[in-house]
């Protein structure tokens, strides 16, 4: 990680409400380079709207995004993949009745030009080929691309939205909930994922409710309480402990 | 296939029935049956319906009628048409798009309108007498062809390019499966919908140009029912009305069975009285059949977007 | 705080009715009277009566198609026991037993053989117009002076029959809708229909009753139809399953099931009706009027849609 690099992402004041109800107040996060940072917070306390911002899946009221040190706006998943920003959704953004291939360009399909370049229609056969390839890289078993991701089982589903992210090189890798209902070993493979991301270069953030992963593979938290910031520290600078009390405020004891 | 069954048992019931003229007239009769069901299938791909078809033809034929009995150019009266068309069309996406009206409401409400405004436009009366090249393009023959027959198979193969082969139609039936997935994966959903409902507007247009053609007459009550038949074609041949599945290949079969059905009928001489209690028990036994015979076969897999030859 | 809360359940549709109702009252003098505005709940009973049974099956996700051609056919089949000298409740028997056998039959199609309601309501509707059109080689149906055109054009107490019905049929289906198992069974089809199969409800005998209460109220509203007209019409009922469900749509109920109340589908029965009467009234011809309830149907759902977010 280069701490001499300015930041890569910087959200300034971000809010967001919802007719009466405050999701989010006034909310920073900063993201250098190669940097993974863990965000928790409690229930209800705003993680996922403010990665929802970031990804272009709502918009926010209020603040300002800068990617290294320019303003940006992401008003759709369309602008936040243009910056190379990918994410992967705790439900996976999957379209269960596609095959595996279209899932992993979907709303970006490798295309072949005819006619002189006039219409553009589906490369399946380049697209079939990249997937198999990706998903190889993932060391998770397949049949075959064509499959329907109906048909797989919630690890393959999982590996097919990380290979999605993975593909187009992005900057920013945001992770939702990737370890929920996951085995040990499971777990530990997806830590080896993100350390693997990490070394790529790739900054991650990752919402979890398990602090261990945090602790982990972390090398910053932040943490959000009630829509606001609570906490913002370097892994070596804090506990376990510090962080709960962060998350809900109290003096909790962490036995 | 269900349409091979049917036809085996009419030739049976009837000689008529595989006289060359007479099947002719019927894949004609399903010509304008096939348009509006390549525009309906395209909006329920995304998970919607379309009421308005009939409408929409009433009223892009009966306003270019008047043009052209002013003794307007043909060119310009197809144009305005289809404007017309586009335009309803694009309404019906826009709402549904941008302000979320549901589909059944906005279309329903839009075929009142059009239908509404086909009624004012022409004050109730009708128009009939066009000119001989208009009358062509629904009555004559290219190599020896009717034209209803060639302008369905054009409409038919650009559209079925258009699904099966460009991300275009990738989008429509990951839209029609899961939307939200979909928007969260950058699909530009608004602006497909919105392309849906103005193709299915401009095909509406298209088969109202045809059949007034054809018929050489335009007024407001035409395409009453059309929407409703539209939309069973396209059930029939295989497209989920929940979005997501099918293909207009199934949705020419629907509307070739429908067609053959009622045309079988008149050969029986059936009473005109009980024809629609007929067509209701036979598409009712079909579908009935699919749950006892195990998926619809009627349509050959290479047609079905992502049915996999060997996966 | 209480007035809030209860304000917020209010649904949309009714603060467009009175918008419109005072609309119309400026525009036309005649509108506001009390005759015109009985008049207008007159014609709006039959339709709130077959909107509730639709509200209850969309409301578990389905829909029915059928239910204006099954109006006719009831109107015929009470018809013909009163032409052939049979009594009031003979009639009014055979009308609702045709009602509920439809409603058995549909459901049966729905359930067991798995077909989407859109099809079995569609070819059923089908079935039903043509028997209707042949009992009768196509002709209305007319029967001798008898009690039962008390249905449809008798009086008591001064308020006319058909507006007791519908009153009665919406307190009927409130109560079964808001305090019965069988209503939260409804809106849990609508909503997770497998978790309410896991948690052991026999969800196919729900489904097929719910459309056996449309055809009830299908049967009904077709018999009152037809003592209004006194004659059983063979195609009286056509176009009354579009108003329906565009009742129950405007009233908030979607056809996803689960969302929705009967509330906003009797102010959405009452709009629609509003729309054609006072258009009547204001002299504008049929055709226009098509127009306006077209523009009118959109803005207003617009307005409902924008306000929701």
């Amino acid at each position: 990680m280069n701490q001499e690099q300015g930041p890569l992402l910087e959200m300034d004041g971000i809010s967001k409400h919802y007719g009466s109800v405050t999701a989010l107040e006034e909310v920073n996060l900063t993201l250098r380079p190669g940097e993974v940072l863990g965000l928790v917070g409690d229930n209800g306390a705003g993680k996922s709207t403010l990665i929802k911002i970031l990804s272009g899946a709502i918009t926010a009221d209020e603040g300002r995004v800068f990617f290294e040190d320019k303003e940006v706006r992401i008003g759709n998943p369309q602008d936040a993949r243009n910056l190379g920003i990918e994410t992967i959704y705790q439900t996976f953004a999957l379209v269960g009745n596609l095959p595996i291939y279209l899932n992993i360009f979907l709303g970006r399909y490798r295309v072949k030009k005819i006619l002189g370049g006039l219409i553009n229609i589906l490369d399946e056969k380049q697209m079939e080929k990249e997937s198999w390839e990706i998903l190889e890289n993932l060391k998770i078993h397949f049949n075959s691309v064509r499959e329907k991701v109906d048909h797989l089982s919630g690890g393959q589903r999982q590996a097919v939205a990380i290979g999605r992210a993975l593909f187009f090189n992005p900057r920013i890798i945001i992770m939702d909930e990737p370890t929920s209902g996951l085995a040990v070993k499971e777990v530990e493979q997806i830590h080896d994922i993100i350390r693997n991301f990490k070394t790529k270069g790739v900054s991650i953030i990752f919402i979890t409710h398990r602090l261990q992963s945090i602790f982990a593979v972390a090398d910053r938290v932040v943490v959000l309480r009630g829509g606001r910031n609570a906490m913002d520290k370097r892994i070596p600078e804090t506990t376990l402990e510090e962080v709960v009390r962060a998350m809900f405020g109290l003096n909790v004891k962490v036995t | 296939m269900i349409l091979f069954a049917l036809g085996l048992l009419l030739s049976l019931l009837t000689p008529n029935f595989l006289r060359t003229d007479n099947l002719i007239n019927i894949v004609r009769q399903a010509a304008i049956l096939n348009i509006l069901g390549i525009g309906m299938t395209l909006v329920i791909l995304t998970g919607g319906i379309d009421l308005s078809n009939g409408a929409v033809l009433a009223l892009s034929s009966c306003v270019s009628a008047i043009y052209l009995k002013e003794g307007g150019s043909i060119l310009v009266g197809i144009l305005i048409s289809l404007g017309i068309g586009l335009a309803c069309g694009f309404i019906n996406g826009w709402m549904i798009a941008r302000i979320r009206i549901p589909p059944f409401v906005i279309t329903y409400a839009m075929m009142f309108f059009a239908r509404g405004l086909a009624y004012i436009v022409l004050q109730g009366k009708i128009m009939y007498g066009f000119s001989k090249t208009f009358r062509f393009l629904g009555a004559g023959h290219l190599f020896s062809i009717p034209t209803p027959i060639v302008f369905s198979v054009f409409a038919l193969l650009i559209f079925y390019f258009l699904l099966r082969y460009t991300p275009f139609g990738a989008d429509l039936y990951a839209l029609g499966s899961d939307e939200e997935s979909s928007r969260l994966s950058g699909i530009k959903t608004r602006n497909r919908m919105i392309w849906v409902y103005t193709l299915s507007g401009l095909l509406s247009a298209f088969a109202g140009i045809i059949y007034t053609s054809r018929l050489n007459a335009a007024e407001p009550v035409i395409g009453e029912f059309f929407a409703l038949d539209a939309i069973a074609a396209v059930v029939l041949g295989g497209t989920l009305l929940g979005g997501g599945e099918g293909s207009v290949v199934g949705t020419m079969s629907g509307a070739l069975i429908i067609t053959v059905i009622i045309n079988g009928m008149n050969l029986l001489g059936i009473p005109s009285l009980l024809q629609s209690f007929v067509l209701g028990c036979v598409i009712l036994i079909m579908v009935a059949s699919q749950y006892f015979g195990g998926k619809l076969r009627g349509v050959p897999s290479f047609f079905k977007p992502w049915s996999f030859r060997g996966a | 705080m209480r007035l809030k809360i209860l304000l917020e359940k209010i649904p949309h549709v009714v603060y467009l009715f009175t918008g419109l109702i005072i609309l119309f009252s400026f525009i036309s003098p005649n509108f506001f009277s009390i005759g015109n505005l009985s008049n207008l709940i007159l014609q709006g009973s039959v339709l709130l009566i077959i909107s509730l049974g639709l509200t209850l099956v969309m409301l578990s996700n389905g829909i029915d198609l059928s239910v204006g051609s099954l109006m006719s056919l009831c109107g015929m089949v009470a018809g013909m026991s009163l032409s052939k000298g049979l009594g009031l409740i003979p009639a009014l028997f055979f009308g609702i037993l045709t009602g509920l056998a439809s409603g058995l039959f549909i459901g049966f199609l729905v359930t067991r053989l798995r077909f989407s309601p859109f099809i079995a309501t569609f070819g059923m509707m089908g079935v039903f117009e043509g028997i209707s059109l042949f009992s009768n080689k196509g002709e209305s149906i007319y029967w001798s002076e008898s009690v039962f055109n008390f249905i449809g054009s008798g009086y008591l107490f001064n308020v006319p029959f058909p507006v007791w019905l519908a009153a009665l049929t919406f307190v009927i289906v409130y109560v079964l809708l808001y305090k019965t198992p069988f209503g939260v069974n409804v809106y849990a089809i609508g909503g997770h229909e497998e978790g309410l199969r896991l948690s052991g409800v026999n969800v196919r005998r729900q489904k097929i009753m719910v459309y056996m209460v449309s055809g009830l109220l299908a049967s009904i509203g077709g018999m009152v139809l037809s003592s209004r007209i006194a004659s059983g019409h063979p195609t009286v009922g056509i176009g009354y399953e579009f108003e329906a469900i565009a009742s129950s749509v405007i009233g908030g109920t979607t056809f996803f099931g689960g969302q929705g109340g009967i509330v906003g589908t009797l102010f959405g029965a009452l709009m629609i009706t509003l729309l054609r009467n006072g258009l009547n009234l204001l002299g504008y011809t049929t055709p226009f009027q098509y127009c306006v309830i077209g523009v009118i149907l959109a803005v207003g759902i617009t307005l409902n849609t924008l306000y929701k977010r």
